[in-house]
């Protein structure tokens, strides 16, 4: 069985592969390459510029995504995915085909980013910077809406600096960049069943402190009150 | 009931059964309640999470520079390797002590900083002496190439014995290494400049230091690619500089000596020099006793608004005066100095939250060609550092380090915030690194401090100091402007400036403006004679109440942290009504903020508000005229 899982489609909640195949859940497998390598991929490794930079321009958006849903709203969106690739283009020698490209890359990405925001976190932030998103962005409602809807944003990105890096990383991977169990496990190099704990408690500690960040809070009092029944005793 | 339940229900993944009894469960436990809606609300942020914008078009292009220079560095260094390899029995064993150091050096801050990202310092080195190495290989003879560095420079000393004087060999390391006295420089550059293989030993001996200094820099830092770029520059200038000395074959005893001129600076940066030492052989040339002690530099004062003194010394400090290393300078206002060329000092009080502070005083620890230290007791030394001095602000635990660079540190107590608008810092505690600081950055080291928002540039830095000085009298204006630069004279004012006439404009305490002409010479005295009232009443600007309320309101709060501080700290009783008058310079910042009132105020109190008050901005004034306006503040411990 080879690492690298098979392309399942994005499923953003619920560990989509965990029911459907039930499967022994251990370390992911380090088995021999099983597939020859991407032959771009494996021009690129040989040194061939062309061959990069075509790399470069297929998975440019891909890694500017997963970074940016690291990240959340931030000024440092292109300088981070540039030194992607130039972590990239200094570790490809190194690269084994042991996993699918893309999931090595996400790996990688996901390094430099933690990197970055350990870089950052010894910096002060000024709580109200405000990092202007896409503006071309078609689903943008009234200005008070987006306004509304950055705020949210900004406040679940204040809530998950506040996890540990690994669970931060597992938990972007898996719900904001909709990554199977299975393939983050590959990535953080860690077993399935830590993956999905400590998405568990990730989740979890998100949900505790929710109501903490106004924005939030506002949210759930809407869905509190749509919720059909009557509580027994009085909300706290 | 679990959280995985509510998962599965929300997902629809539960079967009737399931539903009814999550749904029975929810109707009645305010906690499953609040769970669920929690559940919800993170899913609905989810998917509202932007796209990232669209990258930019240049980010290909710059990708590739990036890529380009890693790739070309890492070839260099590739090729060093092998080179390394055939010049090992080239050179002689003190050098290959040295360099294993370094390497072990090099990897050991490697492992601990940045196991991501490696520079491999000891092939850096190796470049570095493969460059010197690929010389005598371009020589006519063949032979040379075998010979040890050592038996390379006894045979050309002998061979160029008649050709010309041998070179000073250990003056020039101690002139690249900035050992040498002002007067040895100076000595030895006149030399230089009669003798173009002299010239040439100097030239590179400073390149080849600059190199070794960059690389144990690179070591130290966690480097990154864009680094990698800078670190290549003195590979490249000083490869160039060997393929236009292989065009120049004729000065071949000349470069040959600058080998050895190498080779004996790696000696001395190793070990003091014995007897034995192969390169004693080398040394010829007698009359040469340059190197002493790192001479001592002299920090004169450039700019001065406000009071300063120095700690044994009655009078205050004034403009043109030196600060020498020892002085415990104190300052209440601003102070600038020049600090040899190309560094300069600003000290003034902090902003901070806590313990607003009135006054700046530093300590100069060391003030040396070879290293400047600054020791800051409070308050705020801002600084710029155009030199290769090593330049350090010592705060309490912290020690900011600079590589060239313009930033500001702040201290209050334990606290200390670092801003860096150029250039790099790093800043270590107890002689850990605890981060490297890459500009634009901020750092602090808790959250008691704030972090200030720009860095003053100290003025006067890289000019002629012979300049005159131009004199304010105290208390008389409250806003000038010299030749179009708005300048505080709020407690007086000394610069230097140059020499001739000069625009002045100053605002006076009421807003009255006064222009003018001054000739500014040696003993200028300011004369108020020199500038007319303008002829109209005092110049009022106006802002709308609106404007003036848009920009406090939201500010209010830090005012009310003031107070609550001096509340919780000092004066538990504090109450009471206060006005706060603000008087907006013509361009919209707060010129003057005075605290009105009755009662007694505690000091700190009253500091705190105008210091907060002195950071609002203000839209420019209509009618391009300064506004005071009166702002009534009444604080009461009820209800807190």
């Amino acid at each position: 069985m080879s690492a690298a899982s098979t392309d399942s489609p994005l499923t953003i909640f619920g560990m989509a592969d965990a029911p459907e195949r039930p499967q022994r859940e251990g370390v992911p497998e380090r088995a021999a390459p099983a597939e020859a390598i991407d032959p771009l991929v494996a021009r690129a490794k040989a040194g061939d510029a062309a061959a990069f930079q075509a790399l470069f321009r297929q998975h440019r958006d891909s890694v500017a995504r997963t970074v940016h849903r690291f990240l959340g709203p931030s000024a440092d969106l292109e300088d981070v995915v540039q030194d992607v690739f130039v972590h990239v283009y200094r570790s490809l020698p190194s690269f084994r085909g042991d996993a699918k490209f893309t999931t090595w890359l996400y790996r990688l990405t996901a390094n430099v980013t933690k990197m970055h925001l350990r870089r950052a976190r010894s910096r002060p932030r000024f709580a109200d910077v405000a990092v202007p998103e896409a503006t071309d962005d078609a689903t943008a409602g009234r200005p008070d809406e987006l306004v509304e809807r950055n705020e949210r944003v900004e406040a679940l990105y204040r809530l998950l600096d506040r996890l540990s890096d690994k669970k931060r990383t597992v938990l972007v991977l898996h719900d904001l960049e909709g990554l199977g169990a299975k393939e983050i496990a590959t990535i953080v190099d860690a077993p399935v069943l830590t993956v999905r704990t400590r998405l568990f408690y990730a989740r979890k500690e998100l949900y505790a402190a929710l109501a903490e960040e106004p924005a939030l809070a506002a949210l759930m009092e809407r869905f509190l009150a749509e919720l059909p029944g009557r509580p027994t005793e009085s909300e706290p | 009931m679990s959280l995985r339940a509510l998962e599965a229900y929300e997902d629809g993944h539960l079967s009737a059964a399931g539903r009814a009894r999550v749904e029975a469960k929810l109707a009645r436990d305010p906690t499953l309640r609040r769970a669920h809606s929690a559940l919800r609300a993170y899913r609905a942020v989810l998917a509202e999470l932007p796209v990232p914008r669209a990258l930019s078009d240049g980010l290909d292009e710059s990708l590739a520079t990036r890529v380009a220079a890693a790739h070309a560095l890492d070839r260099a260094f590739s090729d060093a390797r092998d080179v390394e390899a055939a010049l090992d029995p080239r050179i002689d064993q003190v050098l290959a002590a040295r360099l294993a150091t370094e390497r072990a050096l090099g990897a050991a801050f490697d492992e601990a900083r940045a196991p991501e990202l490696r520079l491999d310092t000891a092939a850096l080195e190796a470049k570095l002496f493969a460059a010197i190495a690929s010389e005598p290989i371009a020589a006519p003879n063949p032979d040379t190439v075998s010979d040890t560095v050592s038996d390379t420079v006894s045979d050309t000393v002998s061979d160029t014995a008649s050709a010309a004087r041998p070179l000073p060999t250990r003056a020039i390391a101690a002139y690249a290494d900035g050992r040498l006295s002002a007067a040895g420089q100076h000595r030895l550059e006149a030399r230089a400049a009669k003798r173009p293989e002299l010239a040439d030993a100097l030239a590179r001996a400073r390149t080849l230091a600059e190199l070794r200094r960059e690389s144990e820099r690179a070591a130290r830092d966690a480097v990154s690619a864009a680094r990698l770029e800078r670190l290549e520059l003195p590979l490249r200038r000083e490869v160039a500089r060997i393929d236009s000395a292989r065009a120049r074959r004729r000065w071949l005893g000349g470069t040959a000596l600058a080998i050895a001129a190498a080779a004996a600076f790696a000696l001395l940066v190793t070990r003091p020099p014995a007897a034995s030492d192969p390169v004693a052989e080398v040394e010829l040339d007698p009359i040469e006793p340059l190197v002493i002690a790192p001479p001592a530099l002299d920090a004169e004062i450039t700019t001065l608004a406000g009071e300063a003194t120095l700690d044994g010394r009655d009078e205050p400090l004034a403009l043109g005066d030196s600060l020498r290393e020892g002085d415990l300078v104190t300052v209440a206002g601003s102070l600038h100095a020049r600090i040899d060329e190309g560094t300069g000092v600003a000290i003034a009080p902090g902003l901070f939250r806590d313990r607003p502070s009135t006054t700046a005083r530093v300590r100069l620890e060391r003030l040396r060609a070879d290293g400047i230290e600054l020791a800051l007791v409070e308050g705020r030394v801002a600084s710029e550092v155009l030199t290769g001095t090593p330049y350090a602000v010592v705060a309490g635990p912290y020690r900011v380090e600079v590589r060239g660079t313009r930033f500001s540190v702040d201290r209050d107590g334990d606290a200390v915030a670092v801003r860096l608008d150029e250039g790099r810092v790093a800043i270590s505690r107890d002689g850990e690194l605890l981060v490297l600081l890459e500009a634009p950055a901020e750092w602090r080291s808790s959250d008691t401090l704030d972090v200030p928002r720009t860095v003053e540039r100290p003025r006067a830095l890289a000019r002629e100091l012979r300049w005159p000085a131009f004199r304010l009298p105290s208390g008389r204006f409250v806003e000038i402007e010299l030749d179009g630069t708005v300048l505080p004279a709020a407690d007086g004012l000394a610069m230097r400036v140059p020499a001739g006439d000069h625009e002045l404009l100053a605002i006076d305490t009421d807003g009255l403006r006064h222009r003018g002409i001054v000739s500014v010479d040696e003993g200028f005295v300011f004369d108020e004679r020199s500038l007319t009232a303008e002829p109209s009443a005092p110049r009022r600007g106006y802002l709308a109440p609106e404007v003036i309320r848009e920009v406090v309101t939201p500010r209010v709060e830090q005012l009310k942290r003031c107070y609550e501080r001096s509340l919780r700290r000092t004066h538990p009783e504090l109450a009471g009504s206060y006005v706060l008058r603000v008087i907006v310079g013509a361009d919209g910042r707060v010129r003057r903020v005075r605290v009105v009132t009755d009662g007694e105020m505690p000091p700190p109190f009253v500091t705190c508000l105008q210091l907060e008050a002195q950071a609002w901005a203000f839209p420019r004034p209509e009618g391009d005229g300064p506004v005071t306006f009166d702002l009534p503040l009444a604080f009461s411990a009820r209800g807190l």
